[in-house]
Parts: structure tokens; sequence; C-alpha cells
């Protein structure tokens, strides 16, 4: 099982090797047990009822209670298919606009190319809750409080700011020839986006889509504020208030006496991972190539 | 004839004229966007920091009495300060375990690297509000594990969120969350060192010690750059995990910038003091981030 990758330290021959795999190995693993710990916890939790919570909290309790998943599931669905409804649509935007953009700054020559690349990157460092106000007011006018339109339309304003960027480091690794030859045989910009650029780009993509689905998930701040109506909320203003509401205001400490509402929250909790997980085991290993390849290298 | 050939001119000249718009069009769309709904904004809460405006209403034109405020404003000044605790924290004590672990990880000593690298990335992949809250049972004062554990081996149980120990127990929630992405880019960027440079200097004798200072370390500027900015940028705009965690408090130990503008804004609708919050933090970030290019030497290589 000898590994091909590049190696850190070259093996010398005469080190005491054994004792520094071994060390190395129990340091990875101890750090590894402690990263697992929670989400061992969340796993535990979720199938417990209020007894098992109580008493047994820390080790796995039998018969495993699966109910927990079908009552989470009545309460978090809905969110969970808001999100998924959201970021996907928001998600094929960004990613086109990203190649589109991408192509266009590494592949077209025309003037002010470089001025209007600029313009975009210099604002890759600016953190967006400083115009957050004004974006609320501008959203606001526009009636777009309380819509979908106000969770996709930042997707498309914002996040292909950091996708042209890595998309036209990716693009402009690209030989050539093989634009040359498509040119050759009649192709349009649009075949030599759709046919070539596309197929190769695929990594710098994936790359793109599991970061920007992770901030979609995870968004909280701007749905908190934008969305009202519970019916449109997202995932994770939905999974705060039932918090909220399961603990009985009071986030903090064991303020409900009644376990038996932990079980159902830690398993919507669970429910609520799987699709990045999902997602990550699927593209996951495009996303490490495609940060090999592009944009870290620039 | 002649009609032909001035059509023929004009489908010529509408050809070129095509060709030369072509790129303008391809990245009108985003650019529209990206005007209204980013810069747009931005650009606004230049004016809005100067006014007063409660959300409704006529607004009041104050000049630079919002910024003169905050520098008064000692619940501003104590989530700069706490902020800046959650930067320095990210930048001194999370990205070297992350540079740790990847260098552990990457070395050739190591097997199943996959395995390590998906179950690091693990904890990125849980919901932030489901995280944190997973912490705050953790972190809970008689029944919590940290405590549980602490005792176990015969110390005193913590309180870990009072005021004293709140700000050290939200970065190890965000410690948990994020080193394994930061530790994600560096191996992306250890994989992408050839690796006859190590050869190289294997054969001219360079030690460990030597090899990382002199040889990984310059090469992983790129990808160190990109890692300090973006754990730099996250901290300043983090919000969730404080708000969390202890709602900001106990007695704002845990505010964060983001926190208090949130707060500013909507609690106590002032509008335009919460922009001001918003272009000071716009002013701070700038100045790191020139401060930090300089540092890794970006201006001299592009």
């Amino acid at each position: 099982m000898s590994s091909t990758t590049s190696t850190q330290v070259a093996p010398s021959t005469r080190r005491p090797l054994r004792y520094y795999q071994i060390g190395s190995h129990l340091f990875i693993t101890v750090m590894l047990l402690l990263s697992f710990i929670p989400t061992y916890l969340l796993i535990t939790w979720s199938f417990k009822n209020g007894l098992q919570y109580r008493w047994e909290r820390w080790a796995i309790s039998f018969p495993l209670r699966w109910r927990n998943y079908v009552a989470a599931w009545d309460i978090v669905g809905d969110y969970m298919i808001n999100t998924l409804i959201v970021a996907f649509i928001g998600l094929m935007g960004m990613l086109l606009l990203s190649l589109i953009g991408g192509y266009v700054f590494a592949r077209m020559d025309f003037p002010f190319r470089e001025t209007l690349y600029y313009a975009i990157i210099a604002l890759l460092m600016v953190p967006w809750v400083l115009s957050f106000i004004p974006a609320y007011m501008v959203y606001v006018r526009l009636g777009l409080l309380n819509t979908r339109w106000a969770m996709i339309i930042p997707e498309l304003a914002g996040g292909p700011i950091f996708g042209i960027f890595l998309m036209r480091a990716f693009i402009a690794g690209i030989p050539e020839e093989l634009f040359e030859s498509a040119r050759c045989d009649g192709a349009g910009v649009l075949d030599l986006i759709g046919r070539i650029t596309l197929p190769l780009s695929l990594p710098g993509l994936a790359t793109l889509a599991v970061l920007n689905f992770i901030g979609v998930w995870n968004s909280f701040l701007w749905p908190l504020v934008m969305i009202q109506d519970d019916a449109k909320q997202m995932i994770a203003v939905g999974l705060y208030k039932l918090a909220r509401s399961a603990t009985y205001g009071g986030v903090a400490g064991w303020t409900s006496q009644d376990f038996s509402v932990w079980g159902p929250l830690y398993a919507g909790y669970v429910i609520a991972s799987l699709p990045l997980v999902l997602l990550f085991i699927v593209l996951g290993k495009f996303y490490v190539e495609g940060l090999v390849d592009s944009g870290l290298k620039v | 004839m002649h009609s032909i050939t001035q059509q023929h001119i004009r489908e010529r000249l509408w050809y070129r004229y095509q060709r030369r718009l072509a790129p303008y069009l391809f990245i009108s769309p985003f650019y529209i966007l990206f005007v209204v709904f980013a810069l747009g904004p931005l650009i606004a809460a230049l004016y809005f920091s100067m006014i007063k405006w409660p959300g409704t209403g006529p607004m009041t034109f104050l000049g630079l009495a919002n910024y003169l405020e905050l520098f008064e404003d000692e619940i501003f000044l104590k989530s700069l300060g706490n902020t800046t605790y959650y930067a320095i924290g990210a930048v001194f004590v999370i990205l070297p375990v992350a540079l740790f672990l990847a260098l552990l990880i990457n070395a050739a000593v190591v097997r199943a690297k996959s395995l390590f690298r998906i179950a690091f990335i693990l904890p990125v992949l849980t919901s932030t509000v489901a995280a944190t809250i997973m912490f705050l049972l953790m972190f809970e004062h008689q029944y919590g594990l940290f405590n549980v554990a602490l005792e176990a081996v015969g110390l005193n149980a913590l309180k870990w969120l009072d005021e004293e120990l709140v700000k050290l127990s939200v970065l190890l929630v965000a410690a948990w969350r994020y080193t394994g992405l930061s530790m994600l880019y560096f191996l992306a960027g250890l994989q992408s060192i050839p690796t006859d440079v190590y050869e190289a200097a294997s054969v001219d004798g360079a030690g460990r010690w030597t090899t990382f200072w002199q040889i990984t370390l310059p090469l992983l500027r790129p990808v160190s750059l990109f890692v300090v900015v973006v754990s730099i940028i996250g901290s300043f705009q983090f919000f969730a995990e404080p708000l969390l965690l202890a709602g900001g408090g106990p007695n704002n130990a845990s505010l964060t910038i983001a926190n208090y503008l949130y707060r500013v804004g909507f609690s106590y609708l002032r509008m335009g003091y919460a922009s001001a919050v918003g272009y000071i933090l716009a002013v701070i970030i700038f100045i790191l981030t020139l401060l930090q290019l300089k540092f890794f030497g970006a201006f001299g290589r592009s």
C-alpha cells in the first residue's frame, strides 16, 4: 500500500521511521476522535427517547428510536425543501455566470478587460455585512422581502465574484490548441464555452458548487431578516427557531424538563446535515482537485 | 449588384460589431446584478452612514456624527475587541493547527489519507446551528460533556459560558468547525508542490525542520495568503455562533461586530448608525488586507 502522492518529508532509511510513523498516526487519531465527539453525540442523541436521554446520555441506547426521524422530518422537511429549491436555482445561475465570466476574462480580448476584472476582484475582500442595511433596503424597495428571490439573488450577484476569479484561473490553464482547432472547425463562442470549456472545467465548477452550497445551507443572518413567512423559511433559521421553541424560549442550558423533545430535535439536525454530506461524497474528490488545479495557485 | 455589395458590407460591419460587443454582452447579466445588488448597496452604505433614519419616515443628514459617536460607544469598542480576539485566534491558533494536520496527513508515512481528509471535513458539513447547539449542551455547567470530562480526571468544572471564558468557548466551536476546511486548503497546496523539490532538498542534506521553513512554507505562500484572508474576513463576519451560544453575552463579552450591527439596525432601528458600524469594519478589513498583501508580497509577483 505504497503512497504515490508527493512526500512531505523524504523518508530517510536511517531514521527510526517506526516511532515517527506511530506518533503521527496517534496524534491524528486523537485529533480525529476529539473532532468526532460532537458528531457522535448528535447521532446518538437523535435515536433517544426522553428517558434514555435523561439517564443514558453518553452511550448508545437500544432500541434505536427511528420514530424521532419521522417526527423530525415533519418539522424540518419544508425548511429543507425551501433551501434546496433556492440553493439549486441559485447554484445553477451562479455556475453559469461564473463559467461565462471566467471564459470571457481568460480567453477574450477587449478594451477595459483588466479594469472590469479588477473591479470585481477588489470586492472579493469586502465583507458583505458592511452593506447589509442598504442591501436590505434595496430588497425591500424592490418588493423582494419575504420572497425566494431574496435568497436567490445574492447568490447570483455575489457568488460569481469568487466564481469568476476561480474559473478564470482554471480556464486560462486549458491549452489554446484545443480552442484553435475547434475554431478551425467553425465553432462559435457558445460552442467553445459549452463543448470545450465546460467539460474541462468540471472540477472548478464542483469546487464552486460545494463552497456555495455550504454557504447557502448555513446562511443565517440574511434569511433571518428577509424571510418572515415560516412557510418560506430557510433551514438554518428554521433549526434555530426549532431549538428555541423546544427549549421554551431559552436555548441555554437544560431549561426544558421534558426530555422527549431532544430526540426529534437532534434527528432534525442529522437530517439537515445530510445534503451537505451527500454533496461532499459526490463532489468531494472534484472539490479537492479543483482547489489544487486552480484558484490556490494564483 | 450595387445593393448586394452594400448589404454585404453592412453584414460584415454588423459581424465585426457583434464580435466587439460579444464579451460585454456575455458578462453584462452578472454586472447588472452585481451593480444593483452588491456594488450599489456598498456605495449607498457610505451615504447611509451619515444619516439618521429609524427605518421609516424622513432621513436626517448628520455628517460625521455617527462616526464620532462610534468612538465613544463602549459596546461597539467591546465588540471590536471581541472580533479582533476571534480573528487573532483564527489566524494564530486555528490555522497553525490546520497546517500541522495537513503536513502530517500529507506525510508519506501516514496511511489512509483520504479517510482522514474526509473525517476532518465532517464538522464543516454539519449545519452551523446544529453544531453550535451541540456545543451549547457540551458546555453546560452541571451535565455538559466538558465538565464531566474535567471532573473525571479530577479537575474543577469550569463555567464555559461565563464572562471570562465565553470568548474561548466560541473560539473552540469555530476551531472545531473550520480547522478541517483550512486543513483541506493547505493539503491542496501541499499536494501541488512537486516531489522533486523535496528530493533535491534531501540530497542537499536538508533536515525536516529546514525543509519546512526553507521550502514548504515559501511554496505555500499563495495558499497561506488565501486562507489567512478568508479566515480574517470570516471572523469579521462571525455572526451565528456567538449569537446561538450566548446571545452575544453575558454582558456583551462574546458580542461580535456583526452581532452589534444587526442589533443596532434591527432592534434599535438605527439604520444610519448601523451603516457607520459597517463602514468602520470595511476600513479595518481594507487596511488589514493591504497589510497582508504586503506581508505576503503579492504585489511584487503580479
